[in-house]
């Protein structure tokens, strides 16, 4: 009996996926009036679908588009105010093709075996949001981005979660882009900006990707409340900003990267109230001009602190935990300046292959005879005003009485064996 | 007969006071910087300043404390003519340099021990310390190959105060002046050839090699940067943890031989 | 201890003499190989540059106009020799002997919209196709206004 019902049942759910697949959605689509809303129901759905005008399409829990060969799931040419929402889409090159469309929506989107998630040119008013991606393990190389966005203007970006792909959000020559609260990891960059500006990026979580923010040729910048971590490949970075201009990088923490920002031939930047912690180098600067400076930052960990070529940037009201002097004023500033210049930096800056003596005994001993040989000099990476810790993290350390008792029976066991063996 | 000799070296050795101090110097250092470190910074993988501190403070210390009383214990048989005393008794000389050596051996391991044990305690009674496997292996590694020099450096000393400061040439070479001739040719010459070079370096020097078995076996070879890719793709592949085994098998036997060499040339009998 | 350092020095010596003087481009390693001038990863090879210096290292470029900026900015005297993919068949190619065409819209890896060639029939068969450009020689790039779009 159980059995019949069981096969009766699964019978259903197969039919119930023909069935709705024999919605005809581009028919749909071209009977509607402009500024109809289109309802696909639940089951898979094969084919490219194009959309040219005012229009809504909306998926229930299960609709599921795919593309057949080359073409995206869906291509949209002009109009104004598309919106597509609710469905899991895969495309073997793209998902969403949009061109030249003002007031597109993309809301809602689960999207896999695809090349590229999204690729959107030439557009306005663009909103994108919650928009799950999932690449695949091959080479960076041979992906595509999650999204992509070109040649647009007004573009939000947010909540979206991307895995494994080439860059997780790619924009270029975009005007006025808002990212936040997104999260990219296991990719080449979390986000590449080239050629953009007035970009502005909140809340975002980057773990484990080549590098965090790629920015490059892109100007006024604003780079909040982000995390950055674990970005520890061969050339990692938390953020690098290269040709950048006029970016202000605040209160996000940069964790457990090869290097937390690295700016280079960039103008006028300021990095303030950041948290650099366990980088293996938290700041470098190459070719950095106009009135860069990294101020009330909170340094805890680094391997080093600086590295910059001599043209250096400034370096002022740091929090430095590997800082040694005193405050007698007690003004809350170090008496002495704190030395981030280091010969070992400049040389690596110079040759990478001296990276394969990063903190070995040799480099550590030569690192604190620069700290006192530099001390007088008002050099580049000198910071002549430290901070003193202001706000310390306290952690309630809690025994751990395994711990304790293994240690304890080791040491009384040895120190038995040890006079034992004297005796 | 060996075991005897063994059993009377390592008494000898765990008497000394030279040995307690270094005991005691050895556990203090290293349970201050770990336990320091420790509590002082956030717990996350990867190659951190803690990380750094510890590779560094077993790096400097455990070669310098073995050279100098490995070396100095042996210079000091020869000098005092405890070795022509011992050549009466039926041994070999073979016999006697492998009692040294497991003598040696098994006295650091005590003190490592000692040290290991109390970072744990403290570490344990402050919330927790980690002590990776990786670690404990290369400090190991660390004491057996070391041991083997020293023995080396003993043989071929005359006195024990040459034996001493044989042992401090030796360690500053291999620690210091080594990394700095290195970085000082790197200013000079093409960055193909200062990699090569290194690369040559990590297999002469033992104090490189156990860091680089470090970075390697901890799996965070890319601290090493672009440069050492195809190397350490090497060594993290499973011939290369054969070739690691035999360079190490070689670091170990190779100044044994040589001691006993140097001890027949000598003719110390 | 002599040995070490006699040892050193053959090596050095045997490393300094394998330089010969005919340079060939390299192969790119993509997990390791990043542009000198940019930092981004090489991931398109078919746009990819490098420059053989005279002592023997490669320097990887990512783009044609990141290969140029390093040229003008350490010169030509360390350079053995320049190399560039060709837009049409993904080789190596001699910039200096390059024919070059420049069209904001063709895309590179920095945008910067230069696609090289090896002959300038090449150049030429391939606007027929994909759309006229400016053609540019070697000299042209020295002044080449890299990076900005009319």
């Amino acid at each position: 009996m159980m059995k019949k019902v069981g096969s009766v049942l699964l019978f259903l759910l197969f039919m119930s996926q023909t069935v709705y697949a024999d919605f005809d959605i581009q028919k749909a689509i071209d009977r509607a009036k402009p500024g109809a809303t289109i309802t696909i129901p639940a089951g898979q759905y094969k084919g490219n679908f194009v959309l040219t005008k005012k229009i809504t399409l909306r998926g229930i829990q299960g609709t599921e588009l795919v593309a057949l060969g080359n073409e995206p799931v869906f291509r949209i040419d002009g109009g104004s105010t598309v919106t597509i929402e609710n469905m899991a889409l895969s495309g073997n090159k793209q998902a969403i093709v949009a061109s030249d469309v003002d007031g597109l929506e993309l809301r809602n989107l689960n999207i896999k075996d695809s090349h590229t998630g999204v690729y959107i040119q030439r557009s306005k008013n663009v909103h994108i949001q919650h928009i799950e991606m999932t690449g695949n393990n091959s080479h960076f190389s041979k992906k595509g981005n999650g999204l992509a966005i070109f040649k647009s203007e007004d573009v939000v970006v947010e909540d979206t979660n991307i895995k494994l792909v080439q860059d997780g959000i790619y924009v270029e020559e975009v005007k006025n882009i808002l990212v936040q609260n997104n999260r990219v990891t296991n990719s080449r960059y979390g986000t590449h900006f080239m050629y953009s500006s007035n970009v502005q990026a909140f809340h975002n979580t980057y773990r484990n990707n080549v590098t965090g923010f790629m920015v490059m040729m892109t100007n006024d910048i604003y780079v909040k409340d982000n995390h950055l971590e674990n970005h520890n490949g061969l050339n990692s970075y938390g953020m690098l900003l290269y040709d950048a201009q006029q970016a202000v990088l605040e209160l996000n923490t940069i964790m457990n990267n090869r290097t937390g920002v690295a700016l280079q031939k960039s103008v006028g930047i300021t990095i303030a109230s950041n948290d650099f912690r366990m980088n293996q180098t938290a700041l470098e600067g190459i070719m950095v001009k106009g009135n860069s400076v990294a101020t009330n930052n909170q340094f805890t960990g680094n391997i080093l602190t600086a590295r910059a070529d001599r043209q250096g940037f400034l370096l002022t009201n740091n929090y430095y935990d590997d800082y040694s002097g005193i405050d007698l004023k007690n003004d809350g500033i170090g008496d002495v300046p704190y030395v981030a210049v280091s010969s070992f930096g400049q040389w690596m800056v110079r040759q990478p292959v001296y990276q394969y003596f990063v903190a070995s005994p040799s480099v550590v001993l030569l690192t604190s005879l620069d700290q006192q040989i530099n001390k007088t000099e008002k050099t580049v990476l000198v910071d002549v005003t430290p901070k003193l810790m202001t706000h310390q993290i306290t952690k309630k350390n809690e025994t751990n009485f395994q711990q304790l008792l293994i240690g304890l029976l080791i040491v009384t066991t040895s120190m038995w064996l040890w006079k034992r063996g004297v005796s | 007969m060996n075991s005897m000799l063994l059993k009377l070296e390592l008494k000898q050795m765990l008497r000394s006071r030279w040995m307690q101090l270094v005991g005691m110097l050895f556990t203090f250092i290293f349970t201050a910087i770990i336990v320091i470190q420790q509590m002082a910074l956030p717990d996350v993988e990867g190659f951190t300043r803690q990380t750094a501190s510890f590779l560094n403070v077993l790096l400097f210390l455990l070669p310098l404390f073995i050279l100098t009383i490995g070396s100095m214990s042996v210079a000091g048989d020869i000098e005092s003519g405890w070795f022509s005393l011992l050549k009466t008794y039926p041994m070999t000389r073979a016999q006697y340099i492998v009692g040294k050596y497991m003598a040696t051996v098994c006295a650091f391991i005590l003190v490592v021990v000692v040290a290991f044990g109390t970072v744990l305690a403290l570490g344990g009674f402050l919330g927790g310390v980690r002590l990776p496997l990786v670690f404990i292996t290369l400090t190991l590694l660390c004491v057996v190959i070391f041991a083997s020099l020293a023995i080396a450096i003993g043989a071929f000393a005359q006195t024990r105060l040459f034996a001493l400061s044989q042992s401090l040439v030796l360690w500053s070479f291999f620690l210091l002046l080594l990394s700095y001739a290195l970085m000082a040719i790197g200013t000079v010459v093409a960055g193909h050839i200062l990699q090569k070079l290194t690369v040559i370096v990590i297999h002469i020097n033992p104090a490189e090699w156990l860091r680089f078995g470090y970075f390697i076996f901890s799996d965070q070879a890319s601290v090493l940067g672009p440069a050492f890719y195809g190397v350490t793709r090497f060594y993290s592949s499973y011939i290369g943890y054969v070739v690691y085994g035999i360079v190490t098998f070689l670091w170990i036997t190779l100044p044994l031989l040589s001691a006993n060499k140097q001890l027949q040339k000598r003719g110390v009998c | 201890m002599k040995r070490w350092i006699v040892m050193v020095v053959i090596s050095c010596v045997l490393l300094v003499g394998c330089g010969d003087k005919t340079y060939v481009p390299r192969e790119i390693v993509g997990e390791t190989d990043v542009c000198k001038i940019c930092n981004m990863s090489i991931v398109h090879n078919e746009y990819a540059g490098q420059i053989a210096l005279k002592n023997g290292d490669f320097e990887m470029f990512d783009d044609l106009g990141c290969l140029m900026e390093y040229i003008k900015a350490n010169g030509e005297n360390e350079i053995g020799a320049a190399f560039i993919k060709d837009a049409n068949n993904d080789e190596w190619i001699d910039v200096f002997k390059a024919t070059f065409i420049y069209n904001k819209e063709y895309w590179t890896p920095m945008n910067y919209g230069v696609l090289a060639f090896k002959t300038k029939d090449a150049a030429v068969d391939w606007m027929a196709l994909k759309g006229e450009g400016q053609v540019l020689v070697y000299q042209d790039l020295q002044n080449f206004n890299w990076g900005i779009h009319q």
